[in-house]
């Protein structure tokens, strides 16, 4: 085992100085006095002139010559970026790529979109004006020479600076010294910049290519997850909203006697729209069962009042919830008999036409009985139709049939004549 | 008809030369107008020209007195140049509050031709109507309508008192008194019975119109119309030599405050057509579909183009807004805007929820 040890470089030459001039700093007291400060040196020719102020300074631009910056350029042109990109993805997203009909609106509906329009927009704008500040300031910078003065620390709290750089072809630290005096600088002193190293640190270094690494897993999962299958249980990462403190209908509950989570209706009261009418009227026949088909206990005769309105009724009711399967004729052809049909399942018994004879010789409580609990595939539609607007249905369609199959007696005799003669 | 004041500074020359002629031009248009109505026998058009420019008129006030107090209350530094024309704008107030006294005696004295729900008759057959009669009557509506000129009076007099005295701003006194501060906030129960001018449709209800264009203190309309006729005023006054304190740095300032609150005045009303239109609820959606029909389009399309489109776009750069002439022609365009929304919302409603476009 060999070492070798390399000989340390000796150097003859004059040590390298390990910072060279960045420029100068003149401070004031006043932003009046750094404004003619700034107008001065600007006239005897200096172009790399800086301000810092603690606030913004009226007339700084002017007195430093500042060129009227681009950066508005560049918010409009994300603010537009934004409104157009916002308002093409939401009329391509839910016009063309995915049509879903809304509340009856027109699938591009300008008004609607309005809103995420405004917000991209404002967003871009907003994104553009912050990195546009950055790129055009050359940000964000690790270090700067200013950094190093002690003068200039207060400047974000009560003093105000100007600094040339060396840079500058004109630069001439003692004239900038003489200058600034004159228009009441406090004090004067020259910037030194580190140049014993300008590369970035290791630590820097090994932490940002981590910071990326890192950034890679939760992508690489996703697409993970998306391209394998689990049995795992998912998870609940919000526990308090899927499983909720609560119990809900046609459940247990140990907290009453009874066991039931639901309560039974205090005796003595009645619910809303809940008000005991005469059981024939609700039920459509007098025993205290359901009667067998021919039984005489049927009501014959619809129990309260056919008026016209109730007629009208009747049709629009027919025509909400009977009309999509028994069709609007009542000839068992609605839109869903038609469609079920097509479909071929097998499944679909078609309704019989209720101008059948076995409809029309039933008595009008079996009627009623029929549209209250169904019959056959038939659901009963006593939840969701009134037994009033049941009868008005059963009014209607005593009508309908009588379309199909009157006798010249039932119509009156004026009208009867002018059918003759219009046939 | 156009009886808006123009106040003048207090340089008795220029108010001679300039106030002398427009009162005489204002008064011969109204009287001209007057004596259109009675020959004509058409006192609604008369009546809604009436309301639509007294409310113009009382706006721009309204404006200029919310401009000052918030610059009492934030403390502002910058606007000490431009404030003293916001307090002569806004003691317009005053006399033009007056001019709301013909509509309230004609309510009195039985007229229906602008408000229907003073017709007994019509009341009786409108459910609504007869249900809101408790309140929505002429002796209540005259009370609620002074209401509001009792308040402003006192803030006036005080905002007059500041302009007066020529003590220097430091002294130790709240700039703006307390008592006008509440009096300020007080004007909020007037917004709901702003509204009920403007809209003269008692059937149609959101809340957002009263933000619009009800709320007499936090209105956008007005203080639009406030800061136009404030920069325009400012820009005049300037260039006859009469503010040379007032800088580019001022008229920037002013123009982003224009700039500012005429988007306000477009988010609100949008939002307010969005809502409606979103819910598609009948009774309201009926207010925006008639302003779209009977020759009222073409009114809200220009609305749409002169109060926002077209000045978003001309008044966004810098340069606009510190070049003189640019601001002054925006403001213009601005001020006249505001007018044809308050005709927009007025007209179509006046003697009834539905009235057609007349051109004349």
């Amino acid at each position: 085992m060999s070492t070798t040890v390399e000989p340390t470089p000796v150097t003859t030459d004059e040590p390298e100085p390990a910072s060279r001039l960045f420029g100068a700093i003149a401070i004031f007291e006043s932003a009046e006095k750094l404004l003619s400060a700034a107008t001065a040196l600007k006239q005897s020719g200096l172009t790399k002139l800086e301000a810092h102020t603690p606030y913004p300074v009226h007339g700084i631009d002017e007195a430093l010559r500042i060129a009227p910056t681009r950066l508005p350029w560049v918010v409009l042109a994300g603010a537009l970026i934004g409104a157009g990109g916002a308002f093409a993805m939401q009329h391509w997203m839910n016009g063309i790529d995915y049509p879903f009909l809304i509340s009856g609106k027109p699938l591009m509906s300008i008004p609607s979109s309005i809103p995420v329009t405004f917000e991209v927009a404002i967003l871009l704008a907003a994104f553009a004006a912050f990195f546009g500040v950055l790129l055009f300031n050359g940000l964000p910078r690790l270090a700067h020479p200013l950094f190093r003065t002690q003068v200039f620390r207060r400047v974000t709290s009560d003093q105000f600076a100007l600094v040339a750089e060396s840079d500058d072809p004109r630069f001439d630290e003692l004239r900038f010294g003489v200058i600034t005096t004159e228009h009441g600088a406090t004090s004067v002193e020259s910037i030194e910049q580190d140049v014993s190293s300008v590369a970035m640190p290791t630590l820097l270094k090994a932490a940002g290519v981590s910071l990326v690494a890192l950034a890679l897993i939760p992508p690489v999962l996703i697409a993970q997850a998306r391209a394998t299958t689990s049995e795992k249980p998912r998870i609940h990462p919000i526990q308090d909203m899927d499983f909720q403190a609560k119990f809900k209908a046609q459940t247990t509950s140990p907290f009453f006697d009874d066991g039931r989570a639901m309560r039974l209706q205090i005796s003595g009261t009645v619910a809303r729209g809940d008000m005991p009418i005469d059981p024939a009227i609700s039920t459509g026949y007098t025993s205290d069962a359901p009667p067998g088909p021919e039984s005489s206990q049927w009501l014959d005769s619809i129990p309260i009042s056919p008026t016209i309105e109730l007629m009208a009724r009747g049709r629009e009711r027919f025509n909400i919830f009977c009309a999509a399967c028994h069709g609007r004729g009542g000839d068992g052809d609605g839109i869903v008999t038609v469609r079920a049909l097509e479909l071929q399942q097998g499944t679909w018994v078609k309704p019989i036409s209720l101008h059948d004879r076995s409809v029309r010789d039933q008595p009008d409580g079996r009627l009623f009985n029929t549209i209250t609990n169904g019959v056959r595939k038939m659901p009963g539609y006593a939840s969701q139709i009134k037994p009033e607007d049941r009868w008005a249905i059963v009014l209607y369609l005593r009508a309908l049939q009588s379309s199909r199959n009157a006798q010249p007696a039932d119509v009156p005799a004026d009208v009867l004549e002018t059918l003759r003669e219009t046939n | 008809m156009s009886h808006a004041l123009h106040p003048a500074p207090h340089s008795e020359a220029f108010s001679g030369k300039v106030a002398g002629p427009l009162r005489s031009v204002g008064l011969g248009c109204l009287v001209v107008a007057a004596l259109i109505a009675i020959v004509s026998g058409n006192a609604t058009e008369f009546w809604s020209a009436w309301l639509h420019n007294w409310l113009f008129s009382i706006t721009v006030g309204l404006g200029a007195l919310l401009f000052v107090a918030i610059q009492h209350l934030t403390k502002a530094g910058w606007s000490v140049v431009v404030r003293r024309v916001a307090e002569c704008l806004s003691v317009t107030i005053g006399p033009i509050a007056w001019l709301a006294v013909p509509i309230l005696v004609a309510l009195l004295a039985d007229s229906h031709s602008l408000f229907m729900w003073n017709d007994a008759a019509h009341v009786m057959e409108d459910p609504i109507l007869s249900g809101k009669a408790a309140w929505l009557n002429a002796p209540f509506f005259v009370i609620r309508t002074c209401d509001l000129p009792r308040h402003l009076v006192v803030v006036c007099a005080a905002v007059l008192r500041g302009f007066c005295s020529r003590r220097p701003q430091r002294r130790r006194r709240p700039a703006f008194p307390p008592a006008c501060q509440k009096r300020t906030t007080a004007h909020r129960s007037w917004c709901d019975h702003h509204t009920r001018i403007i809209r003269l449709d008692h059937v149609t209800r959101s809340a957002l119109v009263q933000l619009h264009s009800g709320y007499p203190i936090c209105s956008p309309s007005a203080m639009v119309a406030g800061l136009a006729a404030l920069t325009l005023v400012v820009l005049g006054l300037r260039k006859i030599g009469l503010l040379p304190q007032v800088t580019v740095e001022h008229l920037h300032d002013l123009g982003k405050l224009l700039y500012g609150f005429n988007c306000f005045w477009a988010y609100i009303a949008f939002s307010q057509y969005l809502l409606i239109w979103y819910a598609n609820i009948p009774e309201e959606t009926g207010w925006f579909y008639h302003r779209q029909i009977h020759g009222w389009a073409e009114v809200s399309l220009v609305l749409v183009a002169l109060h926002f489109v077209l000045p978003f776009f001309g008044l966004m750069s810098r340069g606009a807004k510190r070049h003189a002439p640019t601001l002054a022609f925006w403001s213009v365009i601005i001020l006249v805007a505001n007018w044809i929304d308050l005709y927009w919302l007025i007209m179509p409603s006046v003697a009834g929820p539905e009235r057609p476009r007349r051109d004349w």
